[in-house]
Order: structure tokens, then sequence, then C-alpha cells
């Protein structure tokens, strides 16, 4: 099965936005969670992350889930195993 | 296996390394192009409104474009998105080591790796960095939705960041350790009259504190020397940047702020180095000004290759 991938972003955050077309570019399906617009899962992602900077990205796989906090292309791929990017 | 030894490796993703990449690759030069943010620190900027031809844009949509404009020329130019920890200069040849400890061989080096938000230096900075405190307002304002927060900083990058928390924060003190704001008045004249905000001046931060978020900051008026405090939900630190210049510290000349020394064209102290945009002595910081570097060092760099023949 497919990992599932959430990221938490706001609209303006740079970091955000390049991961999201890393993902695009890569063909990963993601669920985009603007905690700008959305408090209640912007309270979801600092008690999941324990901290406030996004983005957040939830990388699960069955019961285990990987966080990533900030925009870390070399790890995005390890995590999803994007070869050669 | 023989490493490629690249024409040029561009260190920096943005407006001046990937200028530098498009002038290179049009002279069918190969290029190696390092940067951990694809289109570099202007990602994070608001709205721009000085890029020629433009009109008005945003960050986000520049750095695509510039990163759409670099795939043009992919038969030349390979990107790494990722860290560069160490260059060094091992006979003719410079080596440049990833922060994956993998090595990459260049004839020359163009780099342009920029600035970072300056740290304020203080006790409580690094235990609640991301925990209220933000060194990216653009990125991180919409989180403070209704709360009570400072900004610390009277400059330009200050002044868009207040501006930016005036729709979304409940209360805003803006802190300059000077007795006026260095901003451009047309920034400071649409918030300063806001009773929302609140500026005070001659304020030196001295420490942050809190429990698992950030809740107090203390300050020192530098006039009278009085000891302040202010309840705050987040700190947004705009206090200026400071160059990316740590992996290239050893190998070329640096002035005393830890910016390269580069002349006009983009020379360094080291022949087959060349640098441009904010990691440079550079006054202007500016996009349009690290995009024109970028060529000069492009060109500069062309130059050296062909002379070297």
């Amino acid at each position: 099965m497919a990992k599932q991938v959430t990221i938490y972003s706001t609209q303006t955050c740079g970091y955000c936005k390049a991961a999201k077309e890393f993902f695009q570019a890569n063909n990963v399906a993601f669920e985009d969670i603007d905690v700008g617009l959305n408090q209640e899962k912007a309270r979801e992602m600092i008690e999941k992350s324990g901290q406030m900077g996004v983005p957040v990205i939830a990388i699960k796989d069955g019961d285990q889930e990987e966080l990533i906090i900030g925009f870390d292309q070399a790890r995005l791929a390890k995590a999803l195993g994007i070869a050669g990017a | 296996m023989v490493k490629k030894n690249y024409d040029i490796i561009i260190v920096g993703y943005g407006p001046a390394g990937v200028t530098a990449a498009i002038y290179a690759a049009r002279k069918k030069l190969s290029v190696l192009l390092f940067g951990e943010l694809p289109g570099g620190e202007v990602r994070n900027s608001g709205e721009i409104e000085n890029w020629p031809g433009d009109g008005v844009t945003d960050g986000n949509t520049l750095a695509q474009k510039l990163v759409d404009h670099l795939k043009l020329h992919e038969d030349m130019v390979a990107v790494e998105v990722k860290k560069v920890a160490r260059i060094e200069k091992r006979d003719d040849v410079f080596v440049c080591t990833g922060a994956d400890g993998k090595e990459y061989q260049g004839k020359t080096v163009i780099y342009t790796a920029g600035r970072r938000p300056r740290q304020l230096g203080v006790p409580g900075e690094d235990s609640f960095r991301n925990r209220g405190i933000t060194y990216c307002a653009t990125c991180d304002a919409p989180l403070f939705q209704g709360k009570t927060v400072a900004v610390v900083g009277g400059g330009n990058t200050a002044a868009e960041a207040v501006i930016m928390l005036q729709k979304i924060a409940g209360k805003i003190y803006l802190l300059q350790n000077l007795e006026e704001l260095t901003a451009d008045p047309v920034l400071v004249d649409s918030f300063i009259n806001d009773p929302k905000i609140s500026a005070i001046f001659n304020a030196q931060v001295e420490e942050l504190g809190g429990e698992v978020m950030v809740k107090k900051l203390d300050y020192k008026d530098v006039k009278t020397n009085e000891k302040k405090s202010l309840e705050v939900e987040g700190v947004f630190v705009a206090i200026g940047a400071i160059p990316n210049t740590e992996p290239v510290k050893d190998l070329i000349k640096l002035n005393r702020f830890g910016a390269i020394e580069a002349d006009r064209y983009g020379v360094t102290s080291v022949p087959g180095f060349f640098a441009a945009g904010d990691a440079t002595n550079i006054r202007d910081a500016q996009i349009i000004v690290a995009a024109g570097q970028g060529c000069s060092a492009a060109l500069s760099a062309g130059d050296y290759l062909v002379r070297k023949q």
C-alpha cells in the first residue's frame, strides 16, 4: 500500500511550496492542510511535532509515521523511496 | 571510477546561482549546481514589486520561474538539492564536499550561497526556536492568529513582518534597539498609527523565556538601563542577515562581516573562484543585483576557462 503523505503548510511559506513541488514532480499524492486557516489542525501539528514551524510533513506507512520538519529534499526522497532525487 | 570534473560548480539556487547557470549553459559549459531551497531565499519573500517585467509578483512564483527556466538547460546543468559542507582547492581542482560526505570536482566555482537570518544571540533563543520564535514571518505568521507577538528589528524585514502580522495577530510589539526605525517610510506609514501596534525604541532584547512555548521577552532600555518584560506568544526576529560562507572560510578572503570580498566581475582572492549575490560584500541585497552579479561571475568564469586552455 502506498504511503500516506500529509503536509501541514501555510499559503505563503516557500519551504512548503518547494516540498509540494517536489511531491508533484515525483507523482506523490499528498494531503495539504493549511494551518493558517485551520486552527484545529494547527494545534494537531504543534502537538505532533512539538513545535510551530512549517512545513511539517507526516509520512504514514501502516502504523509507522515519520515526521519531517522543514524542507529536506534528500530526507523526503529517502522516506518516500524516490531514487536519484 | 574517475569523477566528472565540471567546468563550473555553482553553490546557491537563488537568482545569482540560476542566472550564472543559464549564462554558463549558453556557453556550453558543464555545470553542477548545489542548493538547499530551489529558487533560493527569494521563495520566502512575500510580495515582490521591484522585479522588472513582472509588475507585482511573489517570492514563490518568482522562485518557481527561476527553477523552470533553469530546466531548459538540463543538458548542461546538473542540480543537487543538498547542502555543501566545504570547498577546497587541491592542486588545480576545486573539491566540493556535500553535507552527506560525497565529493564533487570542478575547474571553477561560482559561490552564490546568499545569507541567512541573523540570530539575537540571547539566552532562551535556541530553546524556543520554532516554539514561538521564528525567523520567517512569511512562513509562520499565519500560525499566530489573534496572538500577542513581538517583532524584533527596525529595518525593512521587520516592517514587512509587522505588515504581514497586522491582519493576523491580536497585538504587536515592535522592538527596535535604535531611536528610530530604519525601514522605508512607505512601509512604516502603513502601520505606525495602527492602535494594535506598539513600537518600543532603544530596546535591547536580553532573554526569552517560557515553558513549552515562548511566553516572555525581557529587554533593557539602553538609554535608561531600565529592565522590562513583555508577555508574548510569539517572537519574530528580523535583525538582518549573515552570509553563508562557512564552507569557504578557509579558502577565500572574507571581510569582517564574513562576506566574500569580490569585485564587480565576481573575482575573489582565489583564481578560478568567483562569487556573486548576497554572500559577497555587496551593497544592495536585491534580487536584481544578485542576478546581475551572477551573470558577471559566469562570464568571468567562462573567460578564465578559455584563458587556461
